[in-house]
């Protein structure tokens, strides 16, 4: 019997899609939040001081008699150390962009003449898969842009943050078009808000956690958890995942709604029956998903907390990062087994 | 307003199929598709009772449909190459298979189960109307073969002389895409939403 | 779209790429002839935007229709691949008309394009105009479909011989050369007729081909010496058996158009949009009678069928097999009410009241009076109360009904061929009649005499079969019986004619483009089990285009032709009438021969080839039997006009034909070829015949139109077998024509129509798939639960292809109802009893 699971895996690569690319995507608004607020200026700062104190402590090693005192060597290696975790966070960037590369490459898989791909650039404007399309292209340049420059190491600090602004700016609005595409008035169950705040959600959720990641890879999250941090990141998690679990469990009890014992509910919104049956089937076999998915918000949540809280432990991040990954991949299967056309 | 539109006689129309298999035909479709669709819809019951004496409230109609060339087609509004789009001559829906990506979101978002991806192929498929063949002053290929003379095909206003714009279950509302096909409904007919019966020959649509 | 809902396309009984397991051990066998059907994929690909579809002209894609791919030494077979492909140079496409030969009497045309020697489009003859009554043979969505099947790797294109060591019905044959294969025949034959005399060959009953030199073999027989033949169909057994009993010979009903003027219409066993599906038989003409009668329809039927889909109001639910209690619960109300004709009944008919019975019977109680008033024969008062558990229709909806029929005018009643095909089926035909006798709405206008509906036909003559020497025969359903047991068939008790007894049974018979050794005849198993033996029946020819399995049981198989691949001629109608000239569009394929060909080679092998052909070819003959026809029919256009028009069309001119209208007109100067020369309601030839023939004891026979249980049915199920079991026409075959073709198949899939409160019980839902089983054997088919059947009747569509194991379990996958239905022939007609049936439903897996 074609179930409605056996129908959402069919769109796996959609699902795939659309997990790795608003994971990817919701990073660099938490990169954003880890350099523009938190503590990234002290970074950006030691980065700074470090350069000039090393020369200047050359100079003085030269037999410089106004030799600083050891606050000021260890200041120097503080900042060698911060440099590198500076130049190492560039490097582990690259973990979100690979997400939404990998992203792009399973939407790929779902085209049947990917050759013709570029076509997809006519409907701008008028189809909503096409400005999502955009939005993508746009977003990945961006973030490509900003990739590079900071790993050349020699742009200033004030243009990092206007570009990586620029790719936060972005990021959201691919998300945000991500879920628009699916909001198609034929399509009743997904024809709302939801996918978007759903999306948002992976995105500010998950993100968090890869950011911890791509800190925490750089020997950089301890250095930069500062208060301010810290509240803005978990911040970022708690809105991330408020905002997953309204969109996924709003978009399964809306479903459930349109289907009410009240026949003259079916009339007026005039789906079919076989519209009906099927979010009657689809929200039925589902429910376990449903509660899957939002323990393993909790969960990831959970764990993106205690990695800012306590001291940063690679494994916990890893795993924060496995378990939303597969929350967000289970949240998308729910959104697609619960596609019902309006009609046939 | 789009230049043709379909008509479907309920009362006529036996559910023999031969639309579709004509249409099969013609366009050398094997397994898996058919670009018209003869749907099924039934309900009621038939119960005996104590003295093993019948009742019957069952009912059954068919309706015959391909594409419907719909005046505010959302497969054309949702593609994001432009390959579904409206013929310059004869204003049919059809898929340029040139610049069709075969993303689906035709097949997702039509509500008359009209296109679909063939993957061998490449691209979207589904009913034309026979584009060539109206071109050259011809009915599509269905509409010729029916033995009850159930289908026809013409301008919307002749069409709406013998139906009214299709509005019946299974079907949606005609309101979403507000499609070209006007149907003379049988008695049995039931407004669209109607949740008195189901569709009851699932096996036989592709 | 939308996939919720209980839709599986993976849930339908055929085998890895078709129709059933047992299918592709067929195609191992015929592996050596370079057949590859396992390369199948999905979908014919050729690019849309590339063909264009200019009227006459060539256009891209000579691609042929769902095939496997086939090996490169069939170089002239189109491949068929997936792959958007070949760019074929720019050539003519030709129309060429013929028309559709299977066992349907719509015979339509056929407007084929024929492009680089092969059919790429099979279109129709139709006009583009809104009058419903004009005449246009449109085909049905089989042959729509022709070029699946006469593309289709199943296809027989070489003489086989049954290969060595191997039985009957394992399927297993051995490409011979024609030589051989006319060889094998003509000797075997002549040794036939030297050992055992013509009264051991048999022509079995095969309506695979119809057209004016479709039947050869019975021409090439009677210059032999002569064979056994038949009499009755497997479609009208009973009802034509009885009907010159009632109406004398040659009698007809009405045509449907008829029914325009009728103010209430009654159909019984009948679904003339399923069993004639053309655009210029029954389901036009049905359709076009409802839209424009002002009469009311009631459709007597066991389920809903799909002539009265959006019509439902039309059905009246009753029990199979009971139409005579129906009919007689209304006769009493007619009766008792003062409803009936009494002028018509004493002035037309014999036997309504002890007025009008023969000085035979006179005084005895033996009127149709006394048995509806309960006081003769069985005594018991025909009364709605008496009828309602028996129908299934209440006692009050009886005589509201009875109120209807009897006071409203005219009245049309009409029946199919599914009540009759049943074990009471020969008085409940005659029972259906009563209701117009009674009324005296015969012979009218808007009436018909309760018969199936008649035609307005052109009358083509098919070539003639000269005189049979041998007189005997025996009923269509009986060729098995006499092979097995054929010297103790009698007259008297077994139907034969023209002797008193068969001479011998059957040793060689030819089977000619039918299905009815095997899969459209009755109790597949014990057939099967009499076939295998060759030391009874020595030898089996068979002719076919596919190997259906009736073909598995014959020792040499010749590859036929399609008759749309020949010229070919017919004449046919429904409410109107129409005549194709058929011309031949292609060269011929492989080794394949027309019929007429293939006997013209065994003729000239047995020295009798002048004889036989009489110097003509095929293609003459047709031309030289037109010319006949039109010395008779001055309104014909000539051969070369028709050739060229293809389908030439005419209307009636009286309008519609209404049946027994001159005998109503004058009933002495006009008197009907029955013994009384009137309407039989009691007859006496018949009570002879009963006195003077031996019957089973639970056979209740009478001269009478009388309500008789049926040996397996509502009132016989037992405690084993609870439910009913009967077969329809169905849309998906013309009876097991197009029965192996998959795309055909996809879209029409076998199913067990069962009703909700049979199919709770047994745990059984929609799609599942489900075991029918009683005392013959076990089919398997998927479930369709569904309010348009009642309960305690189940029912199948015949014509399914059998498709089981026959060493092993002899479980048939293809879901033929025949391997359910039993042997025994009807009381009178010896005929096919095929809906009368007792079954177990369980639900598998």
């Amino acid at each position: 019997m074609e179930t409605a699971f056996n129908h959402a895996l069919g769109e796996m690569p959609l699902a795939l899609f659309s997990t790795l690319a608003s994971l990817g995507a919701g990073t660099f608004i938490a990169l954003t939040i880890a350099f523009l607020c938190g503590a990234s200026h002290k970074l950006v700062a030691q980065k700074s001081s470090a350069t000039q104190d090393g020369a200047d402590l050359a100079k003085d090693a030269k037999g410089n008699s106004d030799a600083k005192d050891g606050k000021d060597i260890k200041d120097a290696a503080t900042n060698a150390a911060n440099a590198l975790a500076l130049r190492k966070t560039d490097f582990f960037t690259l973990i979100p962009l690979l997400l939404v590369a990998l992203g792009f490459v399973a939407a790929f898989f779902h085209l049947a003449t990917p050759g013709n791909a570029f076509n997809a650039f006519n409907g701008i404007g008028r189809s909503p898969m096409s400005n999502e399309i955009l939005a993508g292209i746009i977003f990945v340049a961006v973030a490509v842009i900003y990739w590079i420059a900071v790993l050349t190491g020699k742009i200033p600090d004030i243009i990092r943050k206007i570009l990586l602004a620029l790719a936060c700016v972005a990021a959201v609005a691919f998300i945000v078009l991500i879920g628009a595409a699916y909001m198609v008035s034929t399509i009743p169950t997904w024809d709302t808000p939801l996918p978007i705040i759903a999306l948002l959600g992976f995105g500010l959720l998950g993100g968090t956690l890869f950011c911890l990641l791509v800190l925490q890879s750089a020997d950089n999250l301890q250095k930069i958890c500062s208060a301010a941090f810290k509240r803005d990141i978990i911040g970022l998690g708690v809105l991330g995942a408020i905002f997953a679990l309204v969109g996924v469990i709003g978009q399964f009890v809306f479903a459930g709604s349109l289907v009410s014992s009240d026949a003259s509910v079916l009339a007026s919104g005039a789906m079919s029956a076989m519209a009906a049956e099927g979010i009657v089937t689809a929200t039925a076999e589902m429910m376990p998903w449903v509660i899957a998915f939002a323990i393993g918000i909790v969960l990831s949540l959970l764990l993106a907390v205690v990695s800012v809280i306590r001291k940063p432990n690679q494994l916990l991040i890893s795993l924060g990062c496995l378990v939303v990954l597969a929350s967000v991949l289970a949240g998308r299967l729910v959104f697609y087994a619960l596609y019902v056309n309006v009609g046939l | 307003m789009s230049r043709y539109a379909f008509h479907f006689d309920g009362t006529r129309c036996t559910a023999c199929k031969t639309c579709v298999f004509a249409c099969k035909d013609k366009n050398d479709l094997g397994l898996g598709y058919a670009y018209r669709k003869v749907y099924e819809y039934g309900g009621g019951e038939t119960i005996k009772d104590a003295n093993g004496c019948f009742s019957t409230t069952a009912f059954t109609y068919n309706i015959s449909l391909a594409c419907n060339h719909c005046e505010d087609p959302v497969c054309v509004m949702v593609c994001p190459t432009g390959a579904m789009h409206r013929d310059q001559a004869t204003d049919l829906v059809a898929v340029d298979s040139n610049v069709c990506i075969g993303c689906g979101y035709c097949v997702l978002s039509c509500p008359y189960n009209s296109p679909k991806v063939d993957r061998d192929k490449g691209h979207s498929v589904k009913c034309d109307g026979c584009t060539a063949l109206v071109a050259n002053g011809e009915k599509p290929v269905c509409v010729m073969a029916c033995p009850a003379r159930a289908l026809d095909f013409g301008t919307p206003d002749e069409m709406q002389k013998k139906g009214k714009r299709a509005n019946i279950a299974p079907l949606p509302s005609e309101g979403y895409t507000k499609p070209n096909l006007f149907i003379k409904a049988s008695k049995d007919a039931r407004p669209a939403g109607s949740d008195e019966g189901t569709v009851t020959n699932p096996l036989e649509v592709l | 779209m939308n996939k919720g809902v209980k839709s599986d396309p993976m849930l339908r009984s055929r085998c890895e790429q078709h129709g059933s397991p047992t299918h592709c051990e067929q195609q191992d066998t015929l592996a050596r002839l370079d057949l590859s059907p396992h390369n199948k994929s999905e979908g014919i690909a050729h690019d849309v935007s590339r063909r264009s579809f200019v009227k006459g002209a060539g256009a891209l894609g000579a691609l042929a229709a769902a095939g496997g791919i086939l090996g490169g030494t069939l170089p002239h077979l189109p491949q068929f691949t997936t792959k958007v492909a070949q760019a074929y140079a720019e050539s003519e496409t030709k129309i060429v008309w013929n028309h559709c030969a299977i066992n349907c009497p719509g015979r339509c045309s056929l407007k084929l394009h024929v492009k680089d020697d092969e059919i790429v489009q099979v279109e129709t003859y139709s006009l583009d105009d809104d009058d419903i009554n004009s005449i246009q043979p449109r085909a049905c969505l089989r042959g729509r479909s022709y070029r699946s099947w006469i593309y289709h790797p199943d296809r027989i294109n070489y003489p086989l011989k049954r290969t060595e060591g191997t039985k009957r019905g394992e399927g297993k044959y051995t490409q011979i050369s024609w030589d051989e294969a006319i060889d094998i025949i003509a000797t075997k034959l002549k040794d036939t007729i030297d050992k055992y005399g013509n009264e051991a060959l048999y022509i079995n009953y095969a309506t695979g081909v119809s057209a004016s030199t479709g039947r050869t073999w019975p021409r090439l027989l009677n210059l032999l010496g002569g064979y056994v033949g038949y009499y009755g169909s497997y479609s009208t057994a009973e009802i034509s058996w009885i009907t010159p009993y009632i109406y004398g010979s040659s009698a007809a009903g009405s045509t449907l158009n008829a029914a325009n003027d009728a103010a209430l219409i009654l159909v019984f066993g009948s679904s003339p949009c399923e069993t004639r599906q053309g655009g210029a038989v029954s389901n036009h003409d049905y359709v076009a009678m409802r839209e424009q009668t002002k009469g009311k329809i009631y459709m007597f039927d066991y389920r809903l069928s799909d002539s009265t889909v959006g019509h439902s109001e039309d059905w009246v639910p009753i029990n199979p097999g009971t139409d005579a209690a129906f009919v007689s619960a209304v006769a009493y109300e007619l009766i008792t009410k003062n409803m009936v004709d009494e002028e018509f009944l004493h002035t037309y008919c014999q036997g309504y009241d002890e007025e009008t019975m023969p000085e035979s019977a006179k005084g005895m109680n033996k009127s149709y009076k006394d048995y509806i008033l309960g006081t003769g024969y069985d005594m018991v008062q025909k009364t709605p109360e008496w009828a309602a558990p028996i129908t299934g229709i209440s006692a009050e909806r009886i005589r509201s009904l009875a109120k209807e029929i009897g006071t409203t005018k005219p009245l049309y009643v009409v029946q199919g061929w599914g009540s009759q095909r049943r074990s009471n089926g020969e008085l409940t035909a005659w029972a259906i009649c009563m209701l117009p006798i009674l009324t005296g709405q015969i012979g009218l206008e808007g009436t018909n005499n309760g018969l199936r509906e008649g035609s307005y036909s052109i009358s083509m003559d098919t070539i003639p079969a000269g005189t049979n020497p041998v007189k005997t025969q025996i009923s269509v359903f009986s060729m098995v019986d006499a092979i097995d047991r054929g010297p103790e068939m009698t007259e008297k008790r077994d139907g034969v004619t023209g002797a008193e007894r068969l001479k011998t049974g059957f040793k060689f018979v030819v089977n000619y483009a039918g299905n009815c050794i095997t899969n459209q005849n009755s109790d597949i198993n014990w057939v099967h089990d009499i076939m295998v033996d060759d030391t009874k029946c020595e030898f089996v020819v068979g002719t076919d285009i596919v190997m259906c399995d009736s073909m598995k049981y014959c020792d040499v198989i010749l590859p036929d032709l399609f008759r749309l691949e020949q010229d070919s001629m017919i004449g046919t109608g429904g409410d109107g009438a129409y005549m194709i000239a058929g011309s031949q569009p292609y060269s011929v394929k492989y080794e394949r021969k027309s019929g007429f060909d293939q006997c013209a080679l065994v003729a000239k092998k047995l020295g009798i080839e002048d004889e036989f052909t009489e110097g003509k070819s095929q293609s003459e003959w047709i031309e030289e039997l037109y010319e006949v026809s039109r010395k008779k029919d001055d309104k014909l256009p000539t051969y070369a006009e028709a050739k060229k028009m293809g389908v030439y069309t005419r209307a009636n001119p009286k309008g519609a034909n209404i049946a027994l209208k001159a005998f109503r007109e004058d009933p002495i100067a006009n008197k009907l070829t029955t013994q009384s020369g009137k309407i039989d309601i009691y007859s006496e030839k018949l009570a002879t015949y009963i006195e003077t023939h031996e019957f089973a004891s639970d056979d209740k026979v009478t001269p009478i139109p009388t309500y008789v249980p049926e040996w397996y049915g509502v009132q016989t199920v037992t405690e084993k077998y609870p439910l009913a079991c009967s077969g329809f026409h169905y849309r998906g075959r013309l009876h097991s024509s197009w029965g192996g073709i998959e795309t055909m198949k996809e879209l029409n899939p076998q199913e067990l129509w069962i009703n909700a409160a049979d199919a709770k019980p047994r745990g059984i839902e929609q799609g599942d798939t489900v075991q029918v089983s009683n005392d013959f054997g076990t089919v398997e088919l998927l479930a369709k639960v569904t309010s348009r059947i009642i309960s305690g009747t189940v029912a199948m569509s015949q014509g399914a292809w059998h498709d089981a194991n026959m060493d092993g379990d002899r479980i048939d996958k293809g879901g033929n109802i025949n391997t359910l239905a039993t042997h025994r022939p009807s009381p009178f007609a010896k005929g096919n009893p095929q809906h009368t049936n007792i079954c177990e439903v369980k639900k598998v897996g």
